[in-house]
């Protein structure tokens, strides 16, 4: 009878020790599970690279009435088109597209606090004539291309926004 | 001590193991399902913020179109112009047609490049603000008369009440 009693007491605390054991397990499995992504964030991401890059490209310039497009048509071209800077100074089409790009992407996606990298290359062998950007080793990272035509070859802008 | 009341601490202290262990789980339940249900709530409210967000960006009202062809991510001036005149002509559109479509939103247009103008192009801010969820797009706003494409940002805020 005695031993029957210890037995049960025995049996008592095993089920306390796995109730807690039990409780702790699923404590750890749910705490630990990461939040997942928001809906809002991978649907801005992919909006801002297709957006930026359509409107960056048609946009007008302060050289003439070139567009970014056009600059980079002429750049990669004939090298016909000639811009002023800020001092005044005859630029070539290239180095002005460059700069216009730069201060263009830092005052949009920059002000947004995103990470990106932007490119533009010419030709089958893709020759990089202007790449700028902090992406670095960030996995998540939404794309949008954009080809045009060139005089001889065709040009590809690629824009990464990362993070 | 007598063996009896040894016992009856023995039963107590095993019952109030119990009790705690009960509360223990009922406690983490309660706030599993409570971050359960604001999960719920966010991504119910994502979503009708990004659709308010989408319905913005591609309003037909203020696009730009070239031949009868619409350009993406782009506002026509002249009609952006004429829309912010017929809604505050007509208070009756904001509150009732434009704000089944946005509800408490505020949509607006910052242009970056070359000039600095802003417009605002829908406005329904409520009293009390839950949350906000903003979304921003880089634009162009063509200039028919000119022929010209400036660089803006779109901006829609959307408020939870």
């Amino acid at each position: 009878m005695k031993q029957k009693k210890s037995q049960m007491e025995i049996m008592g605390v095993a089920i306390i020790v796995v109730l807690l054991i039990l409780g702790l397990l699923l404590f750890l499995r749910f705490s630990s599970v990461e939040r997942p992504a928001t809906l809002k964030e991978p649907f801005q991401r992919a909006e801002l690279a297709s957006s930026t890059l359509n409107t960056l490209l048609r946009t007008t310039t302060g050289c003439g009435r070139s567009s970014v497009a056009e600059l980079y048509q002429d750049c990669v071209g004939p090298q016909k088109i000639f811009c002023e800077n800020s001092d005044g100074e005859k630029i070539s089409s290239c180095e002005y597209a460059n700069g216009f790009v730069r201060i263009a992407l830092m005052e949009t996606i920059g002000e947004l606090k995103r990470h990106y990298d932007f490119r533009v290359s010419h030709g089958s062998d893709g020759v990089v004539v202007y790449q700028i950007g902090d992406c670095g080793n960030f996995v998540d990272k939404d794309s949008s291309r954009y080809i045009i035509a060139g005089t001889e070859q065709h040009i590809a802008f690629t824009l990464d926004i990362c993070g | 001590m007598k063996k009896a009341q040894i016992r009856m601490f023995e039963t107590i202290a095993v019952l109030f193991i119990f009790i705690l262990l009960i509360g223990f789980g009922l406690v983490f339940y309660s706030r599993m399902h409570s971050q359960g249900m604001f999960d719920r709530r966010e991504e119910r409210y994502e979503k009708h913020a990004i659709e308010v967000a989408q319905a913005a960006v591609s309003l037909p009202e203020l696009k730009c179109s070239s031949y009868n062809t619409v350009v993406s991510d782009c506002i026509d001036y002249l009609k952006a112009e004429a829309f912010i005149e017929a809604v505050s002509q007509n208070p009756g559109l904001k509150n009732e047609y434009y704000f089944d479509l946005f509800g408490y939103s505020r949509i607006e247009f910052r242009e970056i490049f070359p000039g600095g103008s802003v417009f605002v192009i829908y406005d329904f801010v409520p009293e009390d603000i839950v949350s906000r969820s903003t979304f921003n797009t880089p634009m162009s706003l063509y200039y028919p008369s000119r022929r010209t494409y400036s660089l803006g940002m779109f901006t829609v805020e959307v408020y939870e009440i």
